[in-house]
């Protein structure tokens, strides 16, 4: 698979996982390596960074809980900003494939 | 676990250029994913840790890209922020400039609106509702209008005619445009936009009535309620456009190649 596509789609993968509901970062890294069947694995360097700039754009924000055994997590949840994004982006994915899927797809 | 502790440490050290607050906040979140993964992994002993840690970014590598996403994620809220206020006090600026010159009106005052509603309360709107976005939507409303009144406080100054007087009913400009901020948030259909323009001109005109300003003699006019519906009405526009060009610059900005 291209790598450069994934790292591309970051953001985006990022918005969709959360749009399930708040995640913590080590959360995110399992969820995406599971889906992937681990061919894509987040590292810390990427997986923060881009949380980051998600947050600044204000399509996500965070805060911290404090679980059972008294560690801490920081999650993070998608803003209506993110959602209604995220919303757009999907519909262009779908016209992109349709529109591939006519030239490369099978011809009925 | 000490290898965890040094791991940090250096990680930490990469951070130096960063305020403190934010390093340690940083560092923090670094600090519970790793305990979280050690716990998944059912790690205990140091070898363990070290371990993995070695299998991991290097930690001047992590410092490096969380240090180089903050300060482009600095840059670009400032700059979000300054064009969505700067989009505000454009449209109630320019309009108010076009109106002074049909109305034969000092271009001043038109600037100095323009410049209060945009930079000190568009800029200053968008500015701090980041921090109450996870609240109550009519929580959110009602904080946006507390801070956009308390933000106009310079527009309060603004309609100087000689003597320097503080018109309190001008506040309930900013109040308008921290209630459109927020209300433009979640979409609005074209009678939501007249409703609210209605409403806050009546507003405007309870608020002259109050205080026997000059201009409410005027309201008999239907010119004067035309114009001044008009530039409500500007003032919506400035607010929603500013909210838009937000969104489509934090779109591209997100989606944009970088490093990641």
């Amino acid at each position: 698979m291209d790598r450069e596509l994934l790292k591309g789609s970051t953001p985006l993968l990022l918005l969709s996982l959360l749009s399930e509901g708040p995640m913590y970062g080590y959360q995110i890294i399992e969820t995406v390596r599971g889906r992937t069947d681990g061919t894509y694995t987040l590292k810390e360097g990427a997986l923060y960074p881009a949380l980051h700039k998600l947050e600044a754009a204000e399509f996500i924000s965070s805060f911290w809980e404090t679980q059972p055994n008294g560690r801490e997590r920081r999650y993070y949840a998608v803003l209506p900003a993110g959602a209604a994004f995220l919303e757009a982006k999907k519909r262009e994915w779908k016209q992109f494939v349709d529109m591939v899927q006519g030239f490369v797809g099978p011809r009925g | 676990m000490a290898t965890l502790a040094a791991y940090l440490g250096e990680v930490e050290r990469g951070l130096s250029v960063l305020p403190r607050r934010r390093r340690l906040e940083l560092i923090r979140e670094l600090e519970a994913n790793l305990l979280d993964e050690a716990e998944s992994l059912g790690l205990a002993s140091e070898e363990a840790v070290g371990a993995v840690l070695r299998e991991k970014e290097s930690p001047a590598d992590i410092a490096k890209e969380l240090v180089a996403t903050e300060s482009e994620n600095v840059r670009h809220r400032r700059n979000t922020k300054l064009m969505a206020g700067g989009a505000i006090g454009l449209a109630t600026g320019g309009y108010l400039s076009i109106l002074g010159l049909w109305l034969g009106r000092p271009w001043q005052m038109s600037v100095t609106i323009g410049l209060a509603l945009g930079l000190a309360v568009g800029v200053g709107i968008f500015w701090i509702r980041s921090h109450w976005q996870r609240m109550h939507p009519a929580l959110r409303v009602f904080l946006a209008m507390a801070m956009g009144t308390l933000l106009a406080t310079p527009m309060g100054f603004a309609a100087v005619d000689k003597v320097l007087t503080f018109h309190w009913t001008l506040l309930s400009y900013g109040t308008f445009a921290g209630y459109l901020v927020e209300r433009f948030q979640s979409g609005r259909k074209p009678l939501g936009w007249l409703g609210d323009n209605l409403a806050f001109t009546a507003l405007l005109f309870a608020l002259a009535t109050i205080q026997q300003r000059h201009w409410f003699l005027e309201w008999h006019d239907w010119s004067f309620v035309t114009r001044s519906m008009l530039f409500n009405f500007v003032l919506q526009a400035g607010v929603w456009s500013g909210l838009h060009l937000h969104r489509l610059l934090d779109g591209q900005w997100l989606l944009k190649p970088n490093r990641i």
